[in-house]
């Protein structure tokens, strides 16, 4: 009886990693998207045999065990950099390496991004597409053009009868954590810092192992569809597999029950 | 009441426990670093006495075969090759290498305990990489060398779920370090799906000799009657 349960496990946790593949390819065009690994684990073992083949009682330590099945341990994002999306408008950007951009989120509470494809609201201030602000703030005057340099500094170029006029408008602000997997994702491509990611780290770009920015650019998903491929058929053999061994436990069973006629 | 009727409900028993084994192989065939079970039947009693021998599950034990590698280039990933195990902080061992850094840089298993290296848990500076030799020498990006990984072979090595292990631990030879990678489970799905065509075909035949047996002893009454 015990294999049916174990085969239950079997396939309920291939059933999870069919769920997270839909998720991570659904997901494969979104900007700035991180895609999540699931990570299995075996299930406690259980003694089975305590007693040897010349019938001797085994000590505790030495009784053999069988297991009894599996689950998912953990569903854990990979952080690494998507390909580049080169775009014609200045307030795309993206960070070339670790780091996120902070964003203000409901109530002041700070968001963190990877999704750099922001806009300007009617006032001139450049916010996400669900107009959030871009920490710290900034506001670009009527007329101008937001000009991003790699190290963060944001200016607006002007074009006025004399040429052009360039006005500072701040310094981008780029969080960085000591364990970004530990992030909590928020949807809308927030994430939020939880006690495991450990506080974020302010920063400027190119500083302090933050990465640079790079305007008219954003940041393409890191879904490799044909990885993603790869998983769901070997989620989908395990699944099938687990069902065989569920049906064979049933034959046994069937078999077990016609003895008595 | 015959002996051969128990002879033949130790076959039953044994079939039933190969498919526990098998059903947990399966479920299993997609955990990273994941060690097969086999089981070994023996006979248990005297042969030359007719009837008086049963089948029983003397022995399960591990394929210690590397299961392939997967490679997805996560640094903190680390895969073994060759018979041996990572020491971790909570006393138990374990061969997924799927690690990850905690809020204070230090290295930690998939369950949570600290990975351990020679001069105890592994931490990484902040904004620095980790690097890993496949001697299993650690070092970060700008700080050098930080320490040895403990890489440990077990005997008497027992699963404890969780992808841990408890066992005796020696200082492993021979076991070299993958980083960005990590071990799939060395289970063979073709080898259990014959395993599980075996179970049943001699379960059946088990219970072709049961209903034989159980027939035999009908006759004997009908022919008393």
């Amino acid at each position: 009886m015990r294999a049916l349960y174990t085969a239950a496990s079997g396939m309920a946790a291939d059933q999870l990693k069919i769920e997270n593949i839909a998720n991570n390819i659904s997901n494969a065009n979104t900007t700035g998207y991180k895609k999540v690994r699931e990570g299995f684990a075996d299930l406690v073992y259980q003694e089975i045999g305590v007693t040897n083949a010349q019938g001797n009682e085994l000590q505790a330590g030495n009784q053999l065990q069988v297991g009894s099945g599996v689950r998912v341990q953990s569903l854990s994002r990979d952080f690494r950099t998507g390909d580049t999306v080169i775009s014609s408008s200045p307030t795309d950007m993206l960070i070339d390496g670790n780091g996120f951009f902070v964003i203000q989120g409901p109530n002041g509470e700070p968001r963190y991004t990877r999704d750099g494809h922001f806009r300007t609201d009617q006032l001139g201030q450049l916010v996400t597409q669900n107009g959030f602000l871009v920490s710290p703030g900034f506001q670009v005057p009527e007329g101008g053009t937001l000009v991003v340099g790699s190290n963060g500094v944001v200016a607006a170029e002007m074009y006025t009868a004399t040429g052009t006029e360039t006005i500072a408008l701040g310094n981008l602000e780029i969080a960085t954590f000591q364990n970004p997997t530990a992030l909590q994702a928020i949807g809308n491509n927030f994430f939020r810092e939880t006690t495991s990611s450990g506080p974020a780290t302010i920063t400027l770009p190119e500083e302090n192992g933050a990465g640079a920015i790079l305007q008219y650019a954003t940041e393409r998903s890191n879904v490799d569809v044909a990885e993603e491929l790869i998983s769901m058929i070997s989620a989908q053999r395990g699944y099938e597999l687990s069902s065989k061994v569920i049906q064979a436990a049933d034959e046994m069973m069937q078999t077990t029950a016609n003895l008595k006629r | 009441m015959s002996q051969d009727l128990y002879t033949s409900w130790s076959g039953a028993r044994t079939a039933w426990q190969q498919l526990d084994i098998i059903s947990s192989n399966v479920a299993n065939s997609s955990t990273t670093g994941f060690r097969e079970q086999r089981a070994a039947f023996e006979l248990r009693g005297n042969q030359g006495e007719l009837g008086a021998t049963s089948a029983v599950l003397g022995d399960i034990g591990f394929t210690e075969q590397d299961g392939s590698v997967s490679i997805d280039n996560v640094p903190t990933h680390l895969a073994l090759r060759g018979n041996g195990f990572f020491a971790l902080a909570d006393g138990t061992f374990t061969r997924d290498g799927s690690f990850r850094l905690d809020e204070s840089g230090r290295l930690v298993s998939g369950s949570g305990a600290f990975v351990l290296g020679e001069g105890g848990p592994i931490e990484v500076p902040e904004g620095e990489q980790l690097i890993v030799s496949p001697a299993g020498e650690v070092s970060a990006s700008e700080s050098g060398l930080l320490d040895d990984l403990r890489i440990v072979q077990l005997e008497n090595g027992r699963p404890l779920g969780n992808n841990s292990w408890e066992g005796q631990a020696t200082p492993a030879t021979g076991v070299t370090v993958m980083q960005g990678a990590v071990e799939r489970s060395n289970v063979d799905p073709l080898k259990a799906m014959v395993e599980l065509v075996e179970a049943t075909r001699y379960f059946q035949t088990v219970e072709k000799a049961m209903k034989t047996s159980d027939e035999m002893t009908s006759r004997l009454n009908r022919m008393m009657e």
